[in-house]
């Protein structure tokens, strides 16, 4: 009989230190937990100011501080750029949020508003708001899932008990995808996503979605967490792993809730 | 000019009791928002009658440290002004002071310590012109409110240029704050805890080692939460439970040295001190006695978790609402240390508020083995019960009734606090 390997996975967490507003490290723990609850080995790698990166199963980055996305910025250009660029397209999985959604596109606002070049890898653009629209995307976050995606994610989720996404925003740049086709998480049914013209949230690039859903987004979300998880499995594994379903009542009421409140 | 400021404020007395009257609460932004319109000189006129004003701001400690003020200089004597937490913007301020004054619109006190919202700081400095500001501390709070840190850091800078004659008195530990005046002429007074105690402070950015004029050591917490600690040759004990209520009472301290208060009366100040609303304080009924802790981000939450690992297996509440006063984002809780509950080992604990599912869901993740009984009740582990109660009347209403205990920890944001006490006491806050 062949000895069953232990299956595993390994996840950068870009920059912990600078970009870890809002809570994004609950994306880390849920990712960690939903893992272990499945009995895969989920290895959590740290990359900060200065540190090279290993080629990893899964990436994740949050939002920061405006004079901390500087520091980061420059480290990115000089240590990540290159290899980053080749795991995205070599279809590894991201989870970008926030300002980290914004490091990745071709432009960026820093702290004065200035629209600064981007590391260039997803085709997305980030402008400063208008003048009608001085105030910030702030507050709770309802989209209804894409169709499209939501029918990828029924491979890895079986029973979707709501087809949204519930988080909560917070960001003054105003995202638009750069060219005719693009793909996002899908339309906004309450708050404002990436940016207060289209309704639309978020957007995805190969297997990177990038997102402006603090929350942290994956807890209340277990389907996008699962996907997640799943996808980076198939990419090592093939179809050659065990995957379970979990039980979610507790977090699908935290999601109920929320999506319960917001459109009522 | 008189004539017109005393006009301003006989209507605004008069719309004060109306608001009390009619029962719309406090009746604090409306009184000020009428006397903003009519004169808008009117916080500089009070400001000019009282002869020392300290400000107090920062994250986390303001109303705790202008309590422990507050006290200090009564025990001493002095007519004392304070603001009530609710009434730290431009508007509060301003009600505050029209309800204080009398008739002539005149203000009878030798001093006013006044705990200011971060970012009303520098709209008011100048108008206030303070001979004292304490800085406790600068945490991620209230993101949603201001955007980020650095911007409060900002303004913290914009208002001490208006104020170069301005003693700060600032935490030295903390490193954003430790260059706030950097290139300012303002003199700079500091306090620190000593090395061993900040481990558990979580402050961001590189420790900056310098020497505080003033430190705390040998901290000791007493069974009672009380919290003795030393500064220099003198003991103090503090009333406020736990090692963050130091730099309250440390900061207060300093405060009070520097218009020199005997430090007899520093003492009997603190000693003296009540704890401010739900920030250690005790409240009794049918009884069960609760002690309400606040907590408003991961910095807080965490130094009130750290705290509960003096106790043994207690009974906790855990109240969550997403009020703007609260912080309207909860994201928060997914940075802060839940996973110390492991260790404290409360039983039961029971969820509350308008985000208590959210909390459910923080402690599944926290503890990993987490299952559904029933509606209401949560097993961890297999034994320890956790029960979900959104609605906090009906939660206090479940605690009496069922008879888990006679004694709770109290972890709370603000307004479930107000909403807690009010059920609990049977009547609404008095600010």
């Amino acid at each position: 009989m062949k000895n069953k390997e232990k299956i595993s996975l390994t996840l950068t967490h870009l920059y912990p230190e600078e970009m870890n507003i809002y809570g994004d490290r609950g994306n880390i723990m849920t990712l960690h937990r939903r893992s272990e609850w499945r009995g895969i080995e989920l290895n959590v790698l740290r990359s900060g100011l200065g540190q090279k990166i290993k080629e990893s199963d899964l990436y994740f980055m949050g939002g920061g501080q405006d004079n901390d996305m500087y520091a980061v910025f420059d480290d990115m250009l000089k240590n990540k750029k290159e290899i980053l660029k080749r795991e995205v397209k070599d279809g590894k999985v991201f989870l970008l949020i926030c300002g980290a959604f914004q490091l990745f596109g071709k432009y960026f606002l820093d702290s004065q508003g200035r629209e600064m070049e981007g590391l260039d890898i997803l085709p997305v653009e980030t402008q400063a708001p208008g003048d009608q629209l001085k105030d910030r995307c702030l507050g709770n976050l309802l989209t209804r899932l894409d169709p499209d995606l939501l029918n990828q994610m029924g491979a890895a989720y079986e029973e979707i008990v709501s087809p949204t996404l519930v988080g909560f925003e917070n960001h003054s740049g105003q995202t638009y995808a750069i060219g005719e086709k693009y793909e996002t998480l899908g339309k906004v049914e309450y708050g404002k996503g990436n940016n207060s013209k289209q309704k639309l949230e978020g957007f995805r690039f190969f297997n990177v979605i990038g997102s402006y859903s603090h929350g942290p987004i994956l807890p209340k979300n277990p389907h996008l967490a699962d996907f997640l998880i799943y996808q980076a499995l198939q990419n090592k594994y093939g179809d050659h792993f065990e995957w379970v379903q979990l039980d979610d009542d507790i977090e699908w009421q935290a999601h109920m809730v929320m999506k319960q409140r917001l459109l009522s | 000019m008189v004539i017109k400021t005393k006009a301003t404020i006989a209507t605004v007395k008069a719309v004060q009791r109306l608001v009390r009257f009619l029962g719309k609460g406090q009746g604090t932004a409306l009184p000020g928002l009428i006397s903003e319109k009519l004169s808008p000189d009117l916080l500089q006129y009070f400001a000019k009658q009282i002869p020392n004003i300290i400000l107090i701001t920062g994250t986390n400690g303001k109303t705790t440290t202008q309590n422990a003020l507050t006290s200090i200089l009564r025990a001493h004597g002095k007519r004392v002004l304070a603001n009530s937490s609710g009434s730290n913007m431009r508007r509060g301020l301003l009600s505050q002071f029209i309800s204080k004054c009398d008739r002539q619109g005149l203000l009878h006190y030798d001093v006013a310590v006044l705990e200011i919202e971060e970012a009303t700081l520098p709209k008011v400095a100048k108008e206030l012109s303070p001979k004292t500001i304490i800085f406790t501390n600068l945490y991620r709070d209230q993101l949603d409110a201001y955007g980020e840190i650095d911007r409060t850091k900002r303004m913290f800078r914009q208002a001490l240029e208006l104020l170069p004659e301005t003693t700060v008195v600032l935490n030295a530990d903390d490193p954003r704050l430790e260059d706030l005046t950097k290139g300012l002429s303002n003199r700079v007074v500091s306090f620190a805890l000593d090395q061993q105690y900040i481990l558990d402070f979580k402050y961001e950015g590189e420790k900056v080692v310098n020497k505080p004029d003033f430190k705390a050591d040998k901290i000791k917490i007493n069974d009672d939460l009380g919290t003795k600690f030393r500064v220099g040759e003198q003991e103090y004990v503090c009333a406020s439970p736990g090692i963050f209520n130091v730099y309250n009472a440390l900061a207060a301290i300093v405060a009070a040295k520097l218009i020199d208060i005997p430090v007899s009366d520093i003492k009997k100040g603190l000693l003296l001190m009540r704890a401010p609303f739900g920030r250690g304080e005790v409240i009794k009924k049918n009884g069960i006695t609760y002690r309400l802790l606040l907590a408003k981000n991961p910095a807080g939450l965490n130094l009130v978790l750290k705290l509960l690992k003096n106790t043994d297996n207690p009974n906790l509440i855990m109240l969550l609402n997403d009020k703007i006063a609260d912080g309207r984002d909860v994201s928060w809780i997914w940075d802060a240390d839940f996973e110390l509950l492991k260790e404290i080992m409360p039983d039961p604990i029971i969820l509350g508020g308008s985000r208590a599912e959210e909390l459910l869901l923080r402690l599944k993740y926290a503890y990993s083995d987490m299952r559904k009984v029933s509606e209401q009740l949560y097993l961890i582990n297999g034994k320890v019960r956790v029960y979900l109660v959104p609605d906090i009347s009906e939660l206090v209403n479940f605690v009496e009734r069922e008879g888990l205990g006679d004694y709770y920890y109290v972890i709370h944001t603000y307004t479930a606090m107000l909403a807690f006490r009010k059920k609990v006491l049977g009547k609404s806050l008095e600010l």
